[in-house]
């Protein structure tokens, strides 16, 4: 985990478009959001409150009262990132924990179930997100936003400085795109 | 979408498509056929997606509708913790107690006066029912080991461990010795005792702590309330080992790291942040402790928990000892000093700044009763100075092993000058001996053949009873025949022979003699290897004991702390075990250096242990650390392995697929240029490279590196090796998934052939019935009913039922059945399934469900709709959540429940289901399949 001076230069350093500073951003942001669900998912009755999440680590990270929406851009569209590869990296070690090692066949016939069926789906949106990431990326990220980051409609807008209206008709045309990839 | 969409469009033609998409949906309902004839002319791609696109914004449930909260919590979670504990009532059996009355509760369980149910013993127990963790049969077994282990830990300031197991709900219990007594701050505080006697009971506890760690085990929840106080003055430990006992058994990673159970106001900072928990966290809660029992309040104050509490854990000291909140002046002056340094070293951060052990804590606090000076000094020269030597833990348990060392030399010393002549007179016998056996290879007995090393050893056991020697070289032979039994796999005669090295070099050398330590070791691995690893895991404990006492060199020494920490994972602690690699790579790292390749091969042990535990991040840079250590010594077993390791945590772990079959490249070619006649690893890299690229949805390389494996098995080994109907089985699964079907029958064709040979049943059983399925889906319906029955009749042949996989297979003919209309004897077998399901699942189980689909569907076909209603009903509901929408299970529950509401005049609510379910199905089945025609034929009677 780095100190909270360390995240706000690397905040001036996305937003100028320095090199690499995506990437080492999203280091620290993963490995501090992973923390942080970890100590929401290990409470007595687990929840997993990805907006809280998210918030809290940007006022932690960021060493901001109230969210700047200049650097707060950067920092969600790091934030939800990391969120998703969290995800996906829990998934698919479940999955290759399952597959492993030459075992017998697993009965065809029976029916995925909980983590398995979920794990299995979250790989398949990974992918199909992908996928749509290289038809078009801003529809991507704007599922990025709103399912993995949790955000709303109006801060995917502000996040992306695009309009409301323009998110809503990102996230149609992209949940039927992954819809019909997912199929 | 399908295969068009795996290339993106032209930046333009993605712009159409994105304007027509959304001038479509602005479209009245019927129009769209018009608008894209209009708009679409001839360009058939685009009309195409197009019309995908729409048809996919109509459907309802898309897996991004619903909140990652809810989807990914199965998969971040334990399934079904229970959240309230239920109290269980006075007179309830659990295990072979009889429960008598709570005596409290807390964050694990309940714990409970209790008394044998056979009145075997009348002594009374306290009986601890845990409900944050519910376990499996196999954690179950691990649970019972585990817990002989712990039950030997025979000390009076530790409250014995009598029992434990599970209770009928599957929740862990553990019977203790029944301590009456307060908890160690109400005691001091009801007393209001000194702090000299405050001191004097804490040092009770630390030294009962000691005594635990030295026996390897960690308490991991020390805190006032389970540490009590009899009314005599004694102090009892309660929970010894617990937290990790069920830690270790929860199947989650998240849950693993001991956050779900420790007590975070006495949690060490890398207890928090869930790394390795050495003994050097007990030595926090230790600190904790005293710091509380001195001043009356925790080092952190109540604020602990919840993000920000753990956060100061983390990051910030505790206020000193003698500046704790709420003290007045004459108690910060008793507390300052060293009592507040004793803390303070205790509270230390960094784990390798507290002291070294919890020896070395109550040591410190006995000199501070005695007046004496104490070893602990606010940010001494000393650390300042070592701090830069001792750059980790490895390095510094190094430096603390040479101070030993230097303490214990002069015995040492003495001992093995005198032993290094027998030694050199004994290793001069063995040697004789064994060559001796080359002398006996006689080539009259095996004209034109080689000796086999097997053979050449069976001459040597021959010879061994009519060779006149002393009892010591008697017994290092039996240890040395026994060990190279066990290399060339022979488990059955390397186990007595070493059996009989140990018992012979006991009786007349007796324990504390270097050739018993080496028998000891000897056997102690090869069980830890095979057979009973937790036999071996107190052989072990015993050889190193032995090794220690009679100056066994640092080499050696090392060499069975590596043994013993292999035999403490698969003995299933791998706490312990990680302990004891590092001690084992400590000593190493002493013996011959940071570089040897004995040294990389306890580093690799430890990483694996690390892996195995979900540290990846610990695993990594050990792996790495073996691969930069057998580089320059080129090709070998170890370093392919080593190699071949890495590559499973890049893929398990960091998800970096490239990097992981580059890995397991390197792997492959290494074992092809040492193997160049082939080798069992080769085919084994190839299906791990096939399974990753299979995940990444490269499905033609994998299948074609499937076959690679499989070709290359067969010649080493011939066609009938099970591992080869393993391969096989992952290349028939993902044919099956493509929808090969005929690809698919023939590969389990094959694996069928395998099993039967083999004599695998239950492996047999499952390839029969997947046979089965296969053909179901194919179409061929007689011929998949006979093989449903066949692996049904070879389940039944050895399992008891109720059983689930007895009910699958049930319940898959009964599925068969409905297919072709024969409803009442689907009914029946449905009915079966369910009833054995019900029995051994727990509700809402979705095996459960697939019971009441069919069971649902089998009364629909019947026409009994207000039977099949509540059934279908739930399940409707239950795979609404639980599946992908384009699950074919989703279409047939839609269809039949729609078949229901129409059957019962619900024209409008069964048309609706229906045309959902109708593109499930036909999206998941043939085109001519009896459901898919179903839904049709419903739909078109309803609209002609």
């Amino acid at each position: 985990m780095s100190n909270p001076p360390r995240v706000t230069q690397l905040l001036a350093a996305v937003r100028e478009g320095e090199e690499g500073s995506f990437d080492r951003l999203f280091e620290v942001v993963y490995e501090d959001l992973k923390l942080r669900a970890h100590y929401q998912l290990s409470a007595s009755s687990p929840t997993l409150n990805t907006t809280g999440l998210l918030h809290e680590a940007y006022l932690k990270l960021a060493g901001a009262e109230t969210p700047d929406w200049s650097d707060g851009q950067h920092f969600f569209r790091v934030a939800a990132r990391a969120m998703r590869q969290i995800v996906i990296d829990r998934a698919r070690r479940h999955l290759s924990q399952k597959r492993g090692g030459g075992r017998a066949a697993v009965d065809l016939d029976a029916v995925q179930v909980g983590a398995d069926a979920v794990a299995d789906r979250m790989v398949a949106l990974d992918q199909a997100l992908s996928r749509l990431s290289e038809q078009d990326p801003r529809l991507a990220e704007v599922v990025e936003l709103r399912f993995f980051g949790g955000l709303s409609v109006d801060e995917t807008a502000k996040t992306l400085g695009i309009s409301a209206r323009t998110v809503k008709r990102d996230w149609r045309l992209a949940r039927a795109f992954l819809q019909g990839h997912l199929g | 979408m399908s295969e068009s969409g795996d290339k993106p469009f032209s930046t333009d033609r993605w712009k159409q498509v994105e304007a027509l998409f959304h001038r479509a949906l602005d479209l009245p309902k019927g129009d769209l056929d018009v608008f894209l004839e209009r708009e679409c002319g001839d360009d058939e791609e685009l009309r195409d997606l197009l019309e995908r696109l729409v048809l996919a914004d109509t459907l309802e449930d898309a897996l991004v509708d619903h909140s990652l909260e809810e989807l990914a919590l199965p998969l971040l979670t334990l399934p079904g913790p229970a959240h309230s504990p239920p109290v269980l009532d006075p007179g309830t059996s659990v295990g072979r107690y009889r429960l008598i009355e709570v005596l409290g509760t807390g964050g694990m369980g309940t714990v409970y006066r209790a008394e044998r149910a056979d009145g075997a013993f009348d002594r009374q127990v306290a009986l601890k029912v845990v409900h944050t963790t519910r376990l499996g049969d196999e954690a179950a077994r691990r649970l019972r080991q585990e817990r002989q282990i712990l039950a030997r830990l025979d000390h009076p300031g530790i409250a014995t461990l009598l029992d434990g197991g599970l209770t009928e709900d599957g929740l862990p219990y553990f019977a203790m010795e029944l301590v009456e007594g307060a908890s160690l701050t109400d005691f001091a505080a009801k007393r209001n005792l000194s702090t000299q006697a405050r001191i004097r009971l804490m040092i009770q506890v630390a030294e009962a702590v000691d005594f635990a760690h030295r026996n390897l085990i960690v308490h991991r929840d020390l805190k006032p309330s389970n540490i009590l106080v009899t009314d005599a003055g004694v102090v009892k430990l309660l929970d010894f080992g617990i937290a990790r006992l069920l830690d270790e058994e929860a199947d989650d990673a998240v849950t693993r790291t001991g956050l779900a159970l420790l007590t975070p106001e006495y949690a060490a900072p890398e207890q928090i942040r869930g790394d390795a928990i050495t003994t050097a966290a007990d030595v926090y809660a230790l600190g904790a402790v005293l710091y509380e029992l001195l001043s009356g309040r925790r080092p952190f104050g109540h604020v602990a928990r919840g993000w920000r509490g753990l956060e100061r854990v983390l990051k910030e000291e505790p206020p000193p000892l003698s500046q704790a909140e709420g003290l007045d002046r004459s108690d910060r002056r008793a507390l300052e000093g060293d009592l507040t340094t004793i803390t303070a070293k205790a509270l230390q951060r960094d784990p390798r700044r507290r002291y070294g052990s919890a020896r070395a804590l109550s040591d410190d606090l006995t000199r501070f009763l005695e007046g004496r000076p104490v070893t602990a000094r606010p940010d001494s020269l000393m650390y300042r100075a070592s701090k830069f030597v001792r750059r980790n833990r490895v390095a510094s348990g190094l430096a603390a092993a040479a101070v030993a060392a230097v303490l214990l030399g002069g015995a040492g010393t003495l001992w093995q000058a005198r032993e290094a002549r027998l030694e050199a007179q004994r290793a001069q016998a063995v040697g004789d001996f064994l060559f001796s056996l080359f002398d006996g290879a006689d080539p009259d007995l095996h004209p034109g053949e080689p000796v086999t090393a097997n053979e050449l050893l069976e001459a040597g056991l021959a010879r061994v009873d009519s060779l006149r020697a002393g009892p010591e070289v008697r017994a290092a032979l039996l240890t040395t025949l026994g060990v190279l039994f066990g290399k060339l796999g022979q488990d059955e005669r390397a186990e007595p022979l070493l059996r009989q090295a140990v018992d012979e070099s006991m009786s007349s050398l007796g324990e504390r003699h270097p050739t018993t330590g080496r028998a000891l070791d000897a056997l102690g691995t090869r069980l830890g290897l095979t057979g009973d690893p937790e036999e071996g895991v107190a052989l072990l404990k015993r050889a190193l004991a032995t090794r220690r006492a009679t100056g066994a060199t640092l080499m050696e020494i090392g060499t069975t702390q590596g043994n013993l920490a292999k035999a403490l994972e698969n003995a299933g602690s791998l706490d312990e075990a990680i302990v004891t690699y590092q001690a084992a790579i400590e000593t190493l790292e002493e013996a011959t250096g940071g570089d040897s390749l004995a040294f990389a091969s306890e580093l690799m042990g430890l990483a694996q242990a690390y892996e195995d535990n979900e540290r990846f991040e610990e695993a990594d840079p050990l792996m790495r650390a073996v691969l930069r250590i057998r580089q320059p010594h080129g090709d070998s077993p170890p370093h392919a392995t080593a190699l071949h390791n890495l590559g499973h945590l890049m893929s398990a772990w960091r998800d970096d697929s490239d990097s992981a079959v580059a890995l397991h490249s390197a792997s492959l070619d290494m074992w092809r240029r040492m193997f160049p006649d082939g080798h069992p690893e080769i085919s084994r890299s190839m299906e791990q490279i096939a399974r990753i690229v299979e995940l990444r949805g490269e499905w033609d390389r994998a299948d074609s590196l499937y076959a690679e494996a499989i070709a290359h098995w067969s010649d080493l080994y011939g066609d009938v090796h099970p591992y080869l109907a393993a391969i096989q089985a992952n290349q028939a699964n993902l044919r099956y998934r493509r929808g090969e079907l005929a690809q698919a029958a023939e590969a389990y064709g094959e694996i069928v052939r395998i099993y039967r040979a083999a004599g695998e049943i239950g492996a047999l059983a499952v390839s029969v019935h997947n046979l089965g399925v296969i053909n179901r889906e194919m179409g061929n319906y007689e011929r998949a009913d006979s093989l449903i029955r066949d692996g049904l009749a070879l389940r039944r042949s050895y399992l008891e039922e109720p059983h689930s996989t007895i009910a699958l297979s049930l319940n898959s003919l009964a599925g068969l059945n409905n297919l072709q209309g024969r409803w009442s004897e689907a009914e029946d077998l449905a009915r079966q399934a369910l009833g054995q399901y019900e029995e051994v699942l727990p509700e809402g189980h979705s095996s459960t469900h697939g019971a009441r689909l069919e069971l649902g569907v089998a009364l629909a076909g019947q026409g009994r709709w207000a039977e099949a209603r509540p059934l279908l009903e739930v399940v409707h509901e239950a795979y609404g959540e639980m599946l992908n929408p384009a699950d074919a299970l989703r279409g047939r529950t839609g269809l039949w429940l729609g078949v229901v509401n129409l059957g019962e005049g619900e024209a409008s609510v069964g048309r609706d289901l229906i045309e959902a379910a109708l593109p499930v199905l036909e999206g998941a089945l043939p085109d001519d399949a009896p459901e898919v025609v179903r839904a049709r034929r419903e739909l078109a009677r309803m609209n002609p």
